[in-house]
C-alpha cells in the first residue's frame, strides 16, 4: 500500500517537473525545424522549398498552410506579414517565427524520438 | 507563343545597393556569370564542379538577393552593375561584352522569356483556390506564383511549370473536398438513420 502510494506520488511530482506540451506529428516537427533553420527568411515559399530539399519531403501548399495555422492557434508560432513583391503578384509574405512553447515542443519531441531509438542501433544499423 | 525575348531596351533593375552584385560571394559571382553566359545548369555544374542540386539552390539564393528570377533578368542585372554591356540582336540574340571584348554570345532562344501570355501561372487554375479558406488563401496564391517564377519556370520552362501549378493547386484542394466530402455523407447518412 505504502509503496503503491510513493509511486503514485513520484507520478505527480515526475509530471509537474515536466510540463507537456501537445505533442508535434512528424510533420509538425519539420515544419518547425525548417522555421527555425531559416530564421527571419521563414515565410510560406522558403518553408516549402526548404522542406523539399533538406526533408526530401514534397507537400502541397495547402498542406503545409493547414500546419501552420495549426501550429499557430496551439501558440506555437507566431506571424508577421512583411513586404510585397512582384513575384508574388504584389501580395505580402506572411513570415513565421517560432514562439517559446514551440521550441520546448520541439526538443520534447526529438528528446522522445532519441530516447526511442537509442538501443535500436543493432537492428537499424549505425548513424542513429 | 514565342520564345523570345528582345532585350532592346532592358528594364532598368532597383538602384538598390540590396540588389547589387557586391552581396554575392565570389562563388555566387562566378555562378551568375556562367548563368548569365547563357550556360544551363548542368553546364554549371560541370564548369564549376558542383553537383546540379548545389548550383539550383545557390542561383536560387541569387534570384532572391538580385531580385532577377529569369536568365534575362540576370543579364540585366549584369549590364546595371556595369561589370558587362549587353546588346541585342533583331532576332532576340543578345551579346554580352565587357572592357569592349565580347565574352558571350547567347541565341536568343536560350533566354527564359519574359512574355506575359507563357510567363504567368494559369489564371483559369485559380478558381479552384476558392475552395481554400478564405483565410491563407492569399499567401498561398503568393508562395505558390513566387515558386513558380523564381524556381519553376526558369528550370523547367513555361509548359512543365503550368502543369506543376495545376498539380499543386489539385494537392492543395484535395484534402479539404475529400473533408467536406466526408462530412456531407456523414449528415447524410445521420439524416437517413434519424428519418
Amino acid at each position: 500500500m505504502q509503496a503503491d502510494l510513493y509511486y503514485i506520488v513520484g507520478m505527480k511530482s515526475r509530471k509537474k517537473r515536466t510540463k507537456r506540451y501537445d505533442p508535434l506529428g512528424e510533420f509538425e516537427t519539420l515544419v518547425l525545424m525548417a522555421i527555425l533553420r531559416l530564421g527571419e527568411q521563414a515565410y510560406g515559399m522558403r518553408i516549402h522549398v526548404e522542406l523539399e530539399e533538406q526533408a526530401g519531403r514534397g507537400s502541397s501548399y495547402g498542406a503545409l498552410y493547414t500546419t501552420l495555422d495549426r501550429l499557430e492557434q496551439k501558440g506555437y508560432v507566431s506571424s508577421s506579414t512583411g513586404e510585397p513583391t512582384p513575384e508574388r503578384g504584389g501580395r505580402a509574405k506572411k513570415y513565421f517565427q517560432i514562439k517559446e512553447p514551440g521550441e520546448a515542443a520541439l526538443k520534447q519531441a526529438i528528446a522522445a524520438t532519441r530516447s526511442m531509438a537509442r538501443g535500436l542501433e543493432p537492428i537499424l544499423g549505425g548513424g542513429l | 507563343m514565342t520564345n523570345r525575348r528582345s532585350l532592346k531596351s532592358p528594364t532598368p533593375s532597383s538602384s538598390d545597393a540590396d540588389k547589387s552584385l557586391a552581396r554575392l560571394s565570389s562563388r555566387e559571382k562566378e555562378i551568375f556569370r556562367c548563368i548569365s553566359q547563357g550556360l544551363t545548369t548542368h553546364q554549371v555544374a560541370e564548369r564549376i564542379g558542383l553537383s546540379r542540386q548545389e548550383v539550383k539552390k545557390v542561383v536560387f539564393r541569387m534570384a532572391v538577393t538580385l531580385g532577377a528570377s529569369t536568365r534575362s533578368k540576370f543579364l540585366t542585372v549584369w549590364a546595371d552593375d556595369g561589370l558587362a554591356k549587353v546588346s541585342v540582336g533583331e532576332n532576340g540574340d543578345v551579346a554580352v561584352s565587357e572592357h569592349g571584348e565580347q565574352v558571350a554570345w547567347i541565341s536568343g532562344k536560350y533566354l527564359t522569356t519574359d512574355n506575359e501570355e507563357v510567363g504567368k501561372p494559369p489564371e483559369f487554375a485559380r478558381f479552384l483556390l476558392l475552395l481554400v479558406p478564405k483565410k491563407y488563401r492569399e499567401n498561398l496564391l503568393g508562395d505558390m506564383d513566387e515558386e513558380f517564377s523564381t524556381i519553376i519556370l526558369p528550370q523547367y520552362g513555361a509548359r512543365k511549370a503550368r502543369l506543376w501549378y495545376w498539380w499543386q493547386l489539385i494537392a492543395s484542394i484535395a484534402p479539404i473536398v475529400w473533408a467536406q466530402g466526408k462530412r456531407i455523407a456523414g449528415l447524410v447518412l445521420l439524416w437517413k438513420a434519424v428519418k
